[in-house]
């Protein structure tokens, strides 16, 4: 059970008033996670993926359970009262027209190859600015250890598909990645302009450059290491990162 | 970038590794190798600053980053 800690005392009410409802939503968003994850699990059962695929995202199933948790925990440490508890939401990843085995890999693509990447570096990003309350920081690392196994769920199987295979899931990668990176850019939209120094969110516009980096770094030459074609990808990763203010 | 690269490695070339066969000798023993320096390196082939082999297991975790 995480303890409140003297930072958050020194805070404003309105800044702890502010983090305890981050960390609700953030909470919500967990189950929600942990949710489509399940329906992976399934999928990826369902259509002969390797066992290591299978066991890495039945981990993650549990693991986003258990991060659930400690968000609503953090809530209620910013907040000054009780857990409350999240209520089970159920998600579903998009059916993308596609017989069950490429589905199934078009949401591992999605949700760990893109998804989890990018929440690796954001989560990174939030560990570093964890400096007001090492509980906090610690629950960033065990947090971001998580992640980085989540993630391997997309590379691995992704390593495992056929040649053809791959060569399809290039056809999707454009309109994958560009509806992860505007999730994300909306998600960001919703924290703090300024960020929460100490507390772990650096600013808004150093979060969307962390995500961008993520793509740049991580994503797009992850693709690439796995053999799927990046070039349409990353055709519209440029034109989005030069796009100029007023078309924003 | 520093960080990114260890990133990289701990998820796309662990990850990778976890469904394809290691290299012998340099020669990947599959007919579906990808690009990378003769075949895939197998996880205990990339390791930690003290010299031990990676896991994303909390611990190493923070060692790597």
């Amino acid at each position: 059970m995480i303890t409140r800690n003297e930072a958050v005392d020194r805070l404003a009410p309105a800044q702890q008033a502010e983090l305890a409802a981050i960390w609700q939503t953030r909470a919500s968003s967990e189950r929600s996670v942990g949710s489509v994850f399940s329906q992976l699990v399934a999928e990826l059962s369902a259509t002969g993926a390797h066992p290591e695929v299978i066991a890495l995202a039945l981990r993650a199933k549990d693991d986003e359970t258990r991060h659930a948790r400690i968000c609503a925990e953090l809530a209620a440490a910013y907040r000054g009262d009780d857990v409350r508890e999240v209520a089970p939401l159920e998600v579903r990843l998009p059916d993308y027209g596609e017989p069950p085995r490429m589905r199934a890999a078009l949401h591992a693509v999605n949700l760990c190859c893109i998804g989890e990447t990018i929440a690796t570096a954001f989560v990174e990003a939030c560990f570093a600015e964890c400096t007001a309350w090492p509980e906090l920081r610690e629950l960033h690392g065990l947090h971001l250890a998580d992640e980085i196994h989540h993630a391997r769920v997309g590379w691995a199987h992704v390593a495992s598909l056929s040649t053809d295979e791959r060569a399809h899931v290039a056809t999707r990668l454009e309109e994958l990645l560009r509806a992860q990176v505007r999730g994300w850019e909306s998600r960001i939209a919703t924290l703090p302009e300024h960020g929460a120094p100490g507390h772990g969110y650096p600013p808004r516009a150093n979060l969307v450059a962390v995500v961008h980096a993520a793509v740049h770094d991580l994503v797009l030459p992850g693709f690439d290491y796995v053999s799927v074609d990046t070039r349409a990808a990353r055709v519209w990763f440029l034109a989005y990162q030069n796009r100029t203010p007023d078309s924003r | 970038m520093e960080t990114h690269a260890k990133l990289f490695r701990a998820i796309v070339i662990l990850g990778a590794a976890l469904t394809t066969p290691a290299c012998e000798g340099g020669k990947c023993p599959t007919n579906d190798c990808l690009p990378n320096d003769g075949g895939r390196p197998s996880p205990d082939a990339v390791v930690t600053r003290d010299g031990g082999p990676v896991d994303a297991d909390t611990s190493d975790v923070i060692l790597i980053l």
